[in-house]
């Protein structure tokens, strides 16, 4: 198959490279990028554990086509944390025990990351209808509610 | 000992930040892909596999069948590495295919040409046992019995002034862990390294030697990061775990597999669907005489651990009641559906279910209050159970005091929207602890460490962190005990070439043992540390204090940083360590008189539920849950909630919306489109009270929290169903169709539907 050349941003690097344009941005992140935090759960855009930030709004990744994110810009959850801190909604989720194995967190993290972004001081239900799309199969979903409304700005 | 407070977990910096490494996350030089290839029929003898064309395909490197598996492929009437002769349910794997890329593993799996004849298939455990069924195994689909006999139940029924006769039926459910299972085999000088995360590493070593002809001491397994459990990564894994070994052997180069979420679904374990058949005699003030109950569990196409989920739910299934005649059967029967296996609960949720929907059809058919019936009949200090065992540190009315408090079930809703009904509902339950005599082995962990130069602690533990908070409860522990302050004490991965083997993580079991065993070791350390000093200070050793990272006398003549200390013995004694073993009493179950201690201890909890239904759609929406549950102790209260609250949600998926269905053998439940968790946007109010009644009889007094929170809920929301509708759901889930059907049944309901008046 014919390679494509995709230009982006991962993370604040500029990237270039010849891809399969089959290939989706959860495999180019993964297999290509080497950004395993970023988790697979479903590959069909039901679990939500793939979620990174495209252009600032929430996507599944596993869904998204390489060619799709030509010339776009990509935060995951590897630069969440900037220079030894810890995003706001980081330090939430620990001291809300919003974690338990994690495998949703990174996902649950940029699904809420981009909640605040559009909407700094999201109501309960907003913060659900945010992270509606991500599953979490051992919280119980509490604790990573109270755990955005933690990290909202106002309460700081 | 003062309350504990809270801690943060350890663990969680890892996984916020996307550096916790999964199965999935690791990459070796020289990997290749494992692409399992499937029969997609229920049942199928296999004539003949065909790799040629496969082989053929530019990267694939090899295609392996049972042929190939290098050690014992299949033990009776259990999983195979790879099905031989015959695939018994339409997961079953036929061959692997071994490729440089993923995607040509799964390309040459497709072509791959398989030769078979589709036989009869089996998917009711009912039919399974009928004449001219399908055998799956040997002469018989009988998989499983147990019995529990108490008394006598016909004189029982004599006694009663009312008698009912209940049916109860659950469905076939999925443990559904965010993260697929998967495993990489890498082949060593000697023997295999195998990263799998597994909730028993040690289980998974025995299995993998055994299937590959390896001794056990050539398996080495380092457990990743584990993306949730929740009774799943257990039989899967080492199948999954054998055929990356073969692969890794048969190529000698490192062999990666991660199931997709469909292969989770065709392939792996679920849990047992019941159905039960419960007669109960009573008073008219209440008391139960008589309780017969009748069961069957379909136990899929192996056998792996349904003698002992069938067990357990035996020993369960009069729910947690003082009843002088009762007659417990239940069997299990082979199908061609999926494997039954262990999830979350292990056979106490189904018989909850049924026990504590009972329950409030007795109290009504009695008139009595729900909790009245449960208060009259239930376990107190001393009760004896079915199997005859003497219970102690039973703290059920503690668990009822608690829910009338904090959930007045007959609380009338406020504010009920036109075309909905709103009801509450409440159950109870007594659960066993750990393994129990439905296991061989001998319950205990061991938790070792040692004490570094630079005051630090590095902790080696068997029990397994899968999500659960367990690797934290041992290191809290170690931190009060030494003194020492947390973010000293490092617990290391687990690897089974240094943690000694403390059985798997299941049946709740974590805390109890290895938290017991942290102890027995933090204090092994502490009496090495003071034997020295005390030495030099001239003191008794039990005079010295371990306390904010200081060891110091009373009186502070003599103290020093705990660093200090420990350097100081390094001139004294060879090594600072702690040892630390702990095991369960010993239980034992006699099969021919169907009696025994069948746990060393037991756990109780109560559940409230509120439903709100729409009469329109049939959606229930459970708008608020208490789960009160007895754990013992405290070690981590925030902690202790959450794996209370996350029961729960999985428990009400059991209750609403999960459910594992088939069409002509084949599964349609194929990803989370059609297998319906709970998402954010269901989740109701949950309160979890983790309650600190009598401690249990061990030395940090705890009992364990994961499980039981699973089992009560979905009879809470059944009992609230009824209460709102006025009519009785009797089989899991309450979907919408199965509410629907019951609201068209009712004049009443339809009269509401059309906004009429509430009463
Ligand atoms: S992996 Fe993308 S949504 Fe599940
Ligand atoms: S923390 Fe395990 S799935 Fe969310």
């Amino acid at each position: 198959m014919n390679k494509i050349e995709i230009r982006l941003k991962v993370n604040d690097k500029e990237i270039c490279m010849n891809v399969d344009p089959t290939m989706t941005l959860l495999e180019l992140l993964r297999n290509k990028l080497l950004l395993t935090g970023t988790k697979e759960g479903c590959s069909t855009g039901e679990c939500g554990a793939c979620t990174v930030l495209m252009d600032g709004i929430a996507v599944n990744a596993c869904l998204v086509l390489v060619a799709q994110v030509n010339q776009s810009e990509i935060i995951t959850i590897e630069a969440l944390e900037q220079d030894g801190q810890l995003d706001r909604l980081q330090q939430s989720f620990i001291e809300n025990h919003a974690v338990q194995c994690g495998f949703c967190t990174p996902g649950m993290l940029m699904s809420a990351k981009a909640l605040l972004l559009k909407n700094p001081n999201p109501t309960e239900a907003e913060i659900k209808i945010g992270l509606s799309g991500n599953l979490c199969r051992c919280t119980g979903y509490g604790n990573i509610v109270k755990a955005v409304e933690g990290a909202i700005e106002s309460k700081h | 000992m003062a309350k504990r407070k809270s801690v943060d977990r350890q663990d969680a910096y890892a996984k916020i930040t996307g550096k916790a490494k999964y199965v999935n996350d690791l990459f070796f030089p020289g990997m290749l892909y494992v692409q399992t290839v499937r029969i997609p029929v229920a049942h199928a003898r296999i004539k003949k596999i065909d790799g040629t064309e496969a082989l053929q395909l530019n990267g694939v490197v090899g295609v392996f069948t049972a042929q190939d598996v290098p050690g014992i492929n299949q033990r009776p009437k259990d999983r195979p590495v790879l099905a031989a002769h015959e695939t018994k349910y339409a997961g079953d794997g036929v061959a692997i295919v071994v490729a440089e890329t993923k995607e040509q593993a799964i390309l040459g799996a497709k072509l791959v040409r398989i030769d078979f004849e589709e036989l009869p298939y089996v998917m009711n455990p009912e039919d399974a046992l009928k004449e001219g069924a399908p055998i799956l195994h040997g002469e018989t689909n009988f998989a499983a019995s147990h019995q529990a006999i108490k008394g006598n139940v016909e004189a029982g029924f004599v006694e009663a002034d009312l008698i009912i006769e209940r049916e109860y039926t659950t469905q076939r459910a999925m443990h559904s862990a965010i993260e697929p299972d998967g495993a990489i085999a890498i082949p060593e000088a000697n023997g295999i390294l195998l990263y799998c995360p597994g909730k028993g590493p040690f289980n998974i070593k025995r299995a993998v030697a055994s299937h590959c002809g390896l001794h056990e001491n050539q398996v080495r397994v380092i457990q990743p990061a584990l993306g949730g459990v929740f009774g799943g990564k257990d039989s899967d894994i080492n199948v999954i775990g054998a055929r990356v070994t073969m692969a890794a052997m048969l190529t000698n180069r490192p062999c990666k597999m991660i199931w997709s979420r469909e292969e989770v679904l065709e392939e792996g374990t679920k849990r047992h669907p019941f159905k039960l058949h419960y007669k109960v005699g009573a008073k008219r003030d209440g008391k139960i005489t008589a309780m017969e109950i009748n069961g069957l569990a379909d136990v899929g196409a192996y056998l792996t651990k349904s003698a002992a989920t069938v067990w357990r739910a035996t020993v369960e299934a009069t729910g947690p009641y003082n009843i002088e005649n009762i007659f417990t059967r239940i069997e299990g029967a082979f199908t061609n559906n999926t494997v039954s296996d262990a999830v979350r609960g292990f056979g106490s949720p189904q018989v909850d279910f049924a026990s504590e929907s009972l329950m409030n059809e007795l109290a009504k058919e009695l008139g009595l209050d729900p909790l009245k019936i449960r208060r009259i009949n239930g376990f107190t200090e001393g009760s004896i159970t079915a199997t005859g065992q003497k219970l102690e540190c039973v703290n059920l009315m503690a668990c009822l005091d608690k829910l009338e408090e904090t959930f007045p079930v007959n609380k009338k809703p406020s504010d009920v929207p036109v075309g909905k009904v709103r009801g509450r509902g409440i159950s109870c339950i007594f659960r066993g602890e750990a393994m129990g005599a439905g296991f061989k082995e001998k319950d205990a962990a061991a938790v070792n460490f040692n004490v570094e130069k630079d005051g630090t602690i590095v902790v080696y533990s068997g029990i397994t962190e899968q999500g659960q908070g367990g690797s934290n409860v041992v290191l809290q522990i170690i931190s009060e005990t030494m003194g020492v302050n947390i973010e000293n004490i490092k617990m290391s991965p687990l690897d089974t070439a240094y943690v000694i083997d403390s059985g798997a993580t299941v049946g709740s079991r974590g805390t109890i043992t290895s938290g017991n065993a942290a102890l027995v070791a933090a204090n092994d350390a502490k009496m090495r540390i003071a034997t020295v000093l005390a030495e030099m200070w001239k003191v008794n050793p039990e005079m010295i204090i371990f306390l904010d990272n200081r060891v110091f006398i009373e009186d502070q003549t003599h103290c020093l940083s705990f660093k200090d200390a420990v350097n100081l013995c390094y001139t004294v004694i060879p090594g600072v360590y702690g040892h630390g073993w702990w095991s369960l009493p010993p239980v034992w179950w006699d099969f021919d008189s169907n009696s025994g201690e069948t746990y060393a201890s037991f756990n109780y909890g109560a559940c409230g539920a509120e439903v709100e239904i729409d009469l329109v759609s049939g959606k229930v929406e459970v708008t608020e849950v208490v789960a009160i549950h007895d754990v013992g102790r405290i070690i981590n209260e925030e902690e202790a909630k959450a794996q209370i609250a996350g029961g729960v949600s999985m428990a009400l998926g059991l209750a609403l919306s999960e459910t594992i269905a088939t069409k002509n053998g084949r599964l349609v439940t194929t990803n989370f489109d059609k297998y319906l968790l709970q998402t954010i946007m269901d989740s109701p109010n949950i309160t979890a009270i983790p309650l600190e009644a009598q401690p249990a009889n061990n030395p940090l007094g705890v009992k364990g929290v994961s499980e039981s929170s699973t089992a009560t809920v979905s009879p809470a929301v059944f009992n609230a169903i009824e209460n709102a509708l006025g009519i009785r759901l009797r089989n899991l889930p309450a979907d919408l169709e199965s509410v629907l059907a019951a609201i068209e049944t009712s004049e009443r309901l339809g009269y509401l539907k059309g906004g009429g008046i509430h009463e």
